[in-house]
């Protein structure tokens, strides 16, 4: 293009003034705009966190989209907004500030967490354990072993609702070996997940590692004791209850399971290393204390068809003389278990009761797998 | 005794006319950049002291500052600035088609002042048409103060105001493309390099004050199924009706008002005003250019039912402030009114469409093009905004179809564009680029006479040389018509192969192609 334009030095000269001028107006405009937007913007994300304190919930949005119309870089009105609308159940547009904050720092625990939270309320179970995961390695203001702990439950409890069982007993391991020294109430609930997802001896091992470090914790004491009794490790289980007993003697709740322990082990034929004399005579105990605990349960109305011929048979098995035998002592114990189990309804709640329930429950553990 | 070699002093590097005028085109595009963003800051200075934040939040300033202030506004104008009230663009193409290019500098203060005003005070109207006629203006001043030939000053003018519509929406490629195909309503290669330049230093300056970020946040989404282009043109056919609806309905209406006498046309845009103030007790959303709310539709803050009724008490609004005369342009409206009704039917989608869908921010961006290209009836630019507005290339496909569906419909629909129809009322007549496309272009081969043989036809070209100028078909009518002068005949040959000849053509051929030739002259 061939374009005519006089030269002319000093127009120049007053064009890059002009230019400077307009340049130096713009940049007064901009640091006024930039004071009185950050202002109205910290104010209102002052307000609306104040809000989120007295549970307005609603307020406290209106005040962060406030603060986010005057500054949309604003991270910290982003992130409690996002965190806000999440709580407020309104999961799309939580996550739409939540995926562009976590574009920004992907890093970040509460906002995994919190996307990993709607990934899981809209059943995409691949995304939200991604998220889980990431929240858990993730970053955390303040005390982030907590909070990953914290957000390992709450995947533990996203996977037991699928019923992913191998899973969650890897989640459970990893946070118990993740776990510090002093963390009762996490190892607790360690613990009694490991027992519930079959896995019972790791929930001891738990406990035990735990009681080691708190030794005058008598809730964990007591969840240890019966922990060990459900695995049959009722003397294991008799030291624990004692050693809670001498940090608390008044437990009279600890007392009572103490008395049945003790009753346990007065009565299971199952224990390790008795003697086939023993184990014998201890299932005709056990048959005898079923016959008296279930006395009443004879004239009784509501009584199954058959409890009675049974009651018989096993009443003339107690009145033949007691031998060293095996097979006898497997039917005994047989017999013993029909009888209590055909008449539940008539259990008493006492110690005696508590503890042929723990012993006959032992029995059938033992006999299934054999079966 | 050797005497010692002197080197010459390297000489200054002499600059051509053509990079002085690019050097212009960058100046320009500084000036214009610089004033667009303190016309942005402005806007959000009186918007946040005259409206308070949030918007909305208080029910006075909600009713009394957009009539006040859209009233004070468009008085200011109307009886002292009147080449500044009206649509930017239109007096932009006035300046370049009627007045030579220039815009005085008084429309620059007065459109700045004046817009600034009604803008920050929540009058339901965007700041890019006048950021457009702001530009133009300083690129006119600019012009005339290093004494442009008449001609060139015409050029200069585009120039500017691509660079201010760059700087307002931060769209450099959009930018370009809007006044190639609004402005100047064609390619001219000749400023093209000016207007790149001015629009790409235009956006420098914004980004350096406001940031690299783009218009809008958009969450990440994907094309999740390929039937969902059928919902997006359906999101196109929408946006093409109401589109043709809103221009008719607008057309009406500010004809009407148009008419009206001088002392109820100055009572009109504080009739307009108080309209806006009373919806934005409700909907405080529609008040102002509307970017928030866009931004909070691209996050799925709003129910489809609350996206609809948006989109049309936006419609409502905008055009009575249009057509009251309230200083402002209509870009950011049809951005607004197309996100919302785009928005509306995405939310919808996710309910009723059997195959999965986009989430409703994509319709959102989607819709926003839509409704741009059935209004203001520019595809491509429209294409491009939505793309550079977002930063989103997954959107380009369905916008693609969509504004292609609304463009065309409203093409169909309606024979006049938005532009075109305010000129008119305007009482101005300026070229329709739409009708200027449209027109079929006459050919040589439309005109020539073929040749039964090449070695009959009288001063055919021959291997050894052409005797006169030559012609191929596909050229234009206009080219051939140049090519005569002393030559009665022209030769048409082939592309292929120069030697072989075609046909030839008089000047009686194409005059009778034009339909201006006596046929008895054959």
């Amino acid at each position: 293009m061939a374009v005519s334009i006089p030269r002319s030095r000093p127009l120049t000269v007053l064009v890059l003034v002009l230019l400077g001028a307009l340049f130096g107006a713009t940049a007064f405009l901009d640091s006024v705009h930039h004071e009185v937007r950050t202002t109205r913007a910290r104010d209102h994300l002052d307000h609306g966190r104040e809000r989120a304190t007295r549970d307005d919930l609603v307020g406290a949005v209106r005040e962060y989209r406030a603060a986010l119309s005057l500054e949309r870089e604003h991270p910290e009105a982003a992130r409690a907004l996002a965190l806000t609308l999440l709580s407020l159940g309104r999961l799309s547009e939580a996550e739409s500030y939540l995926g562009e904050l976590l574009r920004r720092d992907p890093a970040d625990g509460a906002l995994n967490r919190g996307l990993a939270r709607i990934h899981a309320a809209r059943d995409r179970q691949y995304e939200a354990r991604s998220s889980y995961q990431r929240a858990i390695y993730g970053e955390w203001p303040g005390d982030a072993l907590a909070d990953r702990v914290d957000t390992r439950f709450e995947l533990i409890d996203y996977l037991t609702r699928l019923d992913a069982r191998e899973e969650i007993l890897a989640e459970l391991l990893r946070v118990k070996s993740e776990l510090p020294a002093g963390q009762t109430v996490a190892a607790r609930r360690v613990a009694d997940l490991l027992a519930r997802h079959g896995a019972p001896e790791l929930a001891i091992d738990t406990l035990d590692s735990a009681a080691t470090n708190a030794p005058r914790d008598v809730e964990l004491l007591g969840q240890l004791a019966d922990l060990q009794m459900t695995t049959g490790r009722s003397a294991d289980a008799r030291g624990t209850l004692r050693r809670a007993l001498a940090v608390q003697p008044s437990a009279t709740d600890l007392r009572e399971r103490l008395t049945v322990i003790e009753r346990v082990l007065t009565l299971d034929p199952t224990l390790p290393g008795l003697r086939l004399v023993t184990r014998t005579r201890r299932a005709r105990v056990v048959l005898s204390a079923v016959m008296e605990q279930t006395r009443a349960c004879r004239e009784h109305a509501g009584a199954p068809p058959g409890l009675a011929d049974t009651r018989d048979e096993a009443a003339r098995r107690l009145r033949r003389p007691a031998r060293a035998d095996a097979e006898a002592a497997e039917e005994e114990l047989a017999l013993a278990s029909r009888i209590w189990s055909a008449s539940a309804a008539c259990h008493g709640s006492d110690a005696e009761a508590l503890a042929i329930a723990q012993v006959l429950q032992r029995v059938e553990a033992l006999t299934e797998p054999s079966a | 005794m050797n005497r010692p070699t002197i080197l010459p002093l390297p000489r200054r590097p002499r600059v051509t006319e053509t990079q002085r005028f690019l050097l212009l085109s960058i100046a320009i595009g500084l000036f214009a950049g610089l004033l667009v963003v303190s016309f942005h800051f402005a806007i959000d200075l009186v918007s946040w002291f005259s409206l308070g934040t949030p918007v909305g939040g208080s029910r006075a300033a909600t009713l009394l500052a957009p009539m006040l202030g859209g009233g004070f506004a468009a008085m200011f104008v109307m009886l002292l600035f009147r080449e500044a009230a009206g649509s930017g663009l239109v007096h932009t193409k006035a300046a370049l088609y009627i007045s030579n290019g220039y815009v005085p500098f008084r429309t620059v203060v007065a459109k700045f002042v004046a817009c600034a005003t009604a803008i920050g005070t929540g009058n339901s109207l965007g700041p890019e048409d006048p950021a457009l006629q702001m530009g133009a203006g300083v690129a006119s001043w600019l012009g005339r103060a290093f004494s442009l030939p008449r001609e060139h000053l015409r050029l200069i003018v585009p120039v500017g105001a691509a660079a201010g519509i760059a700087a307002a929406f931060n769209t450099p490629i959009t930018a370009v493309l809007f006044v190639m195909e609004e402005v100047i309503g064609s390619w001219t290669a000749s400023v093209l390099g000016s207007i790149v330049l001015a629009s790409v230093s235009a956006v420098v300056v914004a980004r350096w004050f406001l940031g690299n970020e783009p218009l809008f946040r958009v969450p990440a989404f994907e094309l999740t199924h390929p039937s969902e282009l059928a919902l997006y043109a359906l999101v196109g056919i929408v946006g093409g009706l109401v589109g043709t609806a809103f221009v008719r309905g607008l057309g009406v209406l500010r004809g009407r008002l148009t008419d009206s006498p001088r002392r109820m046309r100055l009572m009109q845009p504080f009739a307009a005003g108080a309209a806006v103030g009373l919806v934005g007790l409700f909907l405080p959303q529609v008040m102002g250019a509307g970017y928030g709310s866009i931004d909070s539709a691209l996050h799925d803050e709003f129910s489809w039912r609350l996206l609809l009724m948006l989109g049309i008490a936006k419609m409502l609004v905008t055009a009575l402030c249009f057509a009251a005369g309230t200083p402002g342009g209509m870009f950011a409206p049809t951005l607004f009114v197309g996100a919302m009704i785009g928005g509306s039917i995405g939310t919808l989608a996710q309910f009723y469409w059997p195959f999965a869908s986009s989430p409703p921010s994509a319709y959102v961006l989607v819709g926003m093009g839509t409704f741009f290209a059935a209004v203001f009836r520019a595809p491509m630019t429209s294409v491009f905004m939505v793309f550079e507005v977002s930063a989103s290339y997954v959107i380009i496909l369905p916008v693609m179809v969509a504004n292609f569906v609304a463009y065309l419909l409203a093409r169909k629909l309606s024979p006049i564009t938005f532009f075109d129809m305010v000129a008119a009322q305007d009482g101005l007549q300026l070229p329709s680029h739409e009708r200027q496309r449209d027109a079929p272009t006459l050919r040589v081969e439309d005109a020539m006479r073929v040749a039964p043989d090449p070695a009959a036809v009288p001063g055919a070209a021959r291997a050894d040389g052409p005797l006169a100028p030559v012609l191929h078909p596909d050229q234009s009518l206009d080219t051939a018509l140049r090519m005569f002068g002393r030559h009665r005949v022209l030769t048409v040959v082939s592309r292929e192969d120069v030697t072989r000849v075609l046909g030839t053509l008089k000047l009686d051929d194409v005059l009778r192609a034009y339909g201006i030739a006596d046929t008895e002259s054959r």
